[in-house]
């Protein structure tokens, strides 16, 4: 029976309640979002859901470019740590990543986050399959959900990749979804949203772009686009974003959403949570 | 659920895989690629902890490559604190003082997170000029024309294989540093009287015998790994000084075979280890602990303000007015030069003085119930350590171990010796270190070698001292706070080669079936 659980996201498994990152020097601050530049560490907690306790699990922390797909070829390893998790359902360990990290300055700082925890007693695949699978592999969960602060009025740019595993060219579908729920409180705690309420009709405008450059005067958000990847390459879509107003307590969701365009396979998604820029 | 309450007692320090001794003050240096990463868990619960797991869940640096190893306990008495250890890789560290993470766990309470820093340095060597490098975050030392006086017995070499073209003919040593040269370059280049302290807590002596130690344990590594450099990451050597005066002699510990099992003679590795830091502590004897040369140079060598301090220099010779042995207050007289070299000039300061080891000890008392039937008891041993004056050390102060030799001294067990309640032990910081080997398990590699199980086993301890220095206290303060002397051992060094053979085993258990 498979015991290790990493939780994936509700509705979204790319937004893992189970993964947070420290902003800082303190290992034991507030979770929040990672800053450019400056170090923060990585969190991750882990269940046994088996009968037996699992000593010296290893659990492997990476960083990747946000990425509506995330593979091993393109993550970098951050660290690892060992924990050892006694059974039963709700039993869990919350493990530190005791390698300070520090966020890059592409896309503000914004990446994706994976946790695998790796054991004899559930082990994964060997060689283990370029993408990590979250919704396949109970023991591997992605965090893909970023903090985006925007000015009134102002136009914000984002890159994000969209990758093919080696061998195998993709054709995708890349659409915007907007959120109608909100956050989970656990989710909330986790990006320090702090008592910001979410306003599921906050007048953003948003749109996909093939490449950075674009007329502002003529401009017409698109919220789908096709996009074709060749074998084990690494190309870039772009997220247009203007929000028109936005109060300081609020908070909204968007969610990018990549599906094979031939199977409408899911093959994952980034989740932008827009709040009003501070200053 | 409430939290485990189990937590790190002290900052965790380097134990060498090998020979089993505590590395200067505690320090992991990169050039001793296996260290056991060492250290007391202590329950502040009050009552006694049942069912308890502790492991090592990270290190931040990730050049450096823990074994995934948990300890569980079925008890932990109240008050008292285990002693726990992981074996790492330090081959790729970087120098620094990365955080470590030990998880404790008490079944049905939250795990309990204890992060510390450890202490690493980086010490390489640099063959055409022969100098050794100590990196620290805050600067390096240098140090060279290394010279220490050597046994002039043949019993301390290594056995040689004549068709082992690449052997070495170094002894094991101990080696006694007579003299060196070093210089430190701080980084950056400071202002003011005093640079900042390596790791911001021990004085730069202890990088000196940082050198010393490596050097002469490095030497023992490769005796025992046949030359082989895949556990250690320098070369380099001392040379013997020509004035052998004192000569130093010491007893080869009366062991003949090597332990076919490991490839290690473990008797005579560790044996010449503590040897070796012993006869290396002399050095940070003769620098003192209350402020070394570098401190007490700069105080007296302040320079106008603004001016930069870009580099140090200190020469040291060393006499050894009395054998320089564990846990007696030898002297040693250390004549010093420093000199401040900076943006307007150098300074200089010297200083000619006697000093006297002040990491003594009243002895130690060792028992053990003698006769025993191997095959149905443990060997137990009970050590007990005194401090100058008679009150004993206890709990997380010493670091102890018994080595325990077969009857025909070809076979060496290192035994624990903790004072945590834990069987054998009666009673946590009581003062008694306790531990206990089932030798039946090792019968079988006695009967291999058609060696004897049945008479007089010897039972030899070893105690250092830990750093417990509190990490609030100012550098210089902590600076003052030196661990890894060794306060007890069976080994003598002596400067008169008439007298008998200076190792003496503490107890002897007659062994029966």
């Amino acid at each position: 029976m498979c015991a290790l659980l990493i939780r994936d996201g509700e509705p979204n498994w790319w937004n893992s309640p189970d993964i947070w990152a420290v902003p800082g020097n303190d290992p034991n601050g507030s979770p929040g979002q990672p800053t450019v530049g400056q170090p923060a560490y990585v969190w991750g907690r882990v269940r046994n859901e088996g009968r037996s306790e699992l000593a010296n699990v290893q659990i492997r922390f990476h960083w990747s470019n946000p990425a509506t797909g995330v593979l091993r070829s393109n993550s970098t390893l951050i660290g690892s740590s060992f924990a050892t998790i006694p059974p039963g359902p709700g039993s869990s360990v919350e493990v530190l990543c005791l390698t300070p990290w520090q966020p890059a300055g592409v896309n503000d700082g914004h990446v994706c986050l994976i946790a695998e925890a790796l054991h004899p007693a559930d082990p994964l695949p060997q060689p283990p399959p370029d993408a990590f699978s979250p919704p396949i592999y109970d023991q591997v969960a992605q965090r893909n959900i970023n903090l985006l602060p925007a000015t009134a009025g102002m136009m914000r740019m984002m890159a994000i990749q969209i990758a093919a595993p080696p061998r195998l060219g993709r054709v995708s579908l890349v659409s915007i979804v907007r959120d109608s729920k909100g956050l989970d409180d656990e989710t909330v705690r986790n990006l320090g949203l702090g008592k910001r309420r979410f306003v599921a009709d906050l007048p953003i405008e948003a749109g996909l772009l093939d490449h950075p450059e674009f007329d502002c005067r003529n401009y017409q958000p698109i919220e789908r686009l096709k996009r074709e990847t060749p074998a084990g390459s690494i190309g870039a879509i772009h997220l247009a974003l203007r929000v028109e107003k936005i109060d300081p307590d609020a908070y909204g969701v968007l969610d990018v959403v990549e599906r094979d365009a031939e199977t409408d396979e899911l093959v994952g998604g980034a989740t932008y949570v827009v709040i009003a820029a501070e200053g | 659920m409430a939290t485990t309450e189990l937590i790190l007692a002290n900052r965790p320090f380097a134990v060498e895989y090998f020979t089993d001794v505590m590395m200067p003050d505690g320090i992991f240096d990169t050039a001793l690629y296996l260290q056991r990463i060492t250290a007391f868990m202590r329950n502040t619960s009050g009552r006694d902890l049942v069912d308890v797991t502790i492991w090592l869940e990270a290190v931040a640096d990730p050049g450096i490559v823990p074994q995934a190893f948990t300890h569980t306990f079925a008890t932990i008495r109240a008050g008292a604190a285990v002693r726990v250890s992981w074996v790492a890789d330090f081959r790729n560290g970087s120098p620094g003082k990365p955080l470590v993470s030990i998880m404790a766990q008490e079944a049905g309470h939250v795990p309990a997170r204890s992060l510390r820093h450890i202490f690493v340095s980086r010490t390489t060597y640099d063959e055409p000029t022969r100098t050794f490098t100590v990196e620290v975050p805050e600067g390096s030392l240098k140090v060279w024309d290394l010279k220490a006086y050597g046994s002039k017995s043949d019993a301390w070499k290594p056995r040689c294989d004549p068709d082992d073209k690449d052997r070495r003919d170094d002894g094991l040593g101990p080696w006694l540093p007579a003299s060196f040269q070093s210089a430190w370059t701080p980084n950056p280049a400071y202002t003011g009287t005093h640079g900042d302290l390596p790791f911001e807590d021990p004085w730069w002596k202890v990088l000196g015998w940082i050198v010393f130690a490596v050097a002469s344990i490095v030497g023992v590594i490769l005796a025992a790994t046949s030359g082989g450099t895949a556990y250690v990451g320098v070369k380099g050597k001392f040379d013997e000084t020509g004035t052998v005066d004192p000569a130093i002699d010491c007893c080869e510990p009366d062991y003949k075979g090597v332990a076919k099992e490991t490839g290690l003679d473990k008797g005579k590795i560790t044996g010449a280890a503590v040897a070796s830091v012993i006869a290396t502590v002399g050095l940070a004897v003769g620098l003192a602990d209350d402020a070394d040369p570098w401190w007490r140079g700069q105080e007296a060598t302040s320079p106008a303000a603004g001016v930069l301090t870009t580099a140090e220099r200190v020469a040291v010779t060393l006499t050894y007015l009395d054998p320089p042995n564990a846990g007696k207050p030898y002297r040693v007289r250390a004549d010093w030069r420093y000199e401040r070299i900076t943006s307007a000039g150098n300074s200089a300061h010297a200083v000619d003085e006697v000093r006297e080891n002040t990491h003594v000890s009243d002895g130690v008392t060792v028992t053990a119930k003698s006769p025993i039937n191997g095959f149905s008891e443990p060997l137990r041993v009970r050590a007990r350590f005194l401090r100058k004056g008679g009150k004993p050390y206890r709990g997380i102060a010493l670091y102890a171990f018994a080595l325990v030799v077969s009857p025909d001294a070809t076979l060496a067990v290192v035994v624990p010796l903790t004072d945590d309640g834990m069987a054998p032990d009666a009673k946590p910081e009581d003062g008694v270190y306790s531990g206990a080997i089932h030798l039946e398990t090792i019968y079988p590699v006695l009967r291999k070698r058609n060696a004897p199980f049945e008479g007089r086993w010897k039972v030899l301890v070893f105690a250092q001292d830990v750093n417990l220095a509190d990490p609030g206290d100012p550098p210089e303060i902590q600076a003052q706070t030196i661990g890894g002397y060794v306060i007890a051992s069976p080994i003598t060094i002596t400067f008169d080669p008439t007298l008998p053979c200076p190792i003496t085993a503490q107890a002897t258990i007659d062994v029966v079936t």
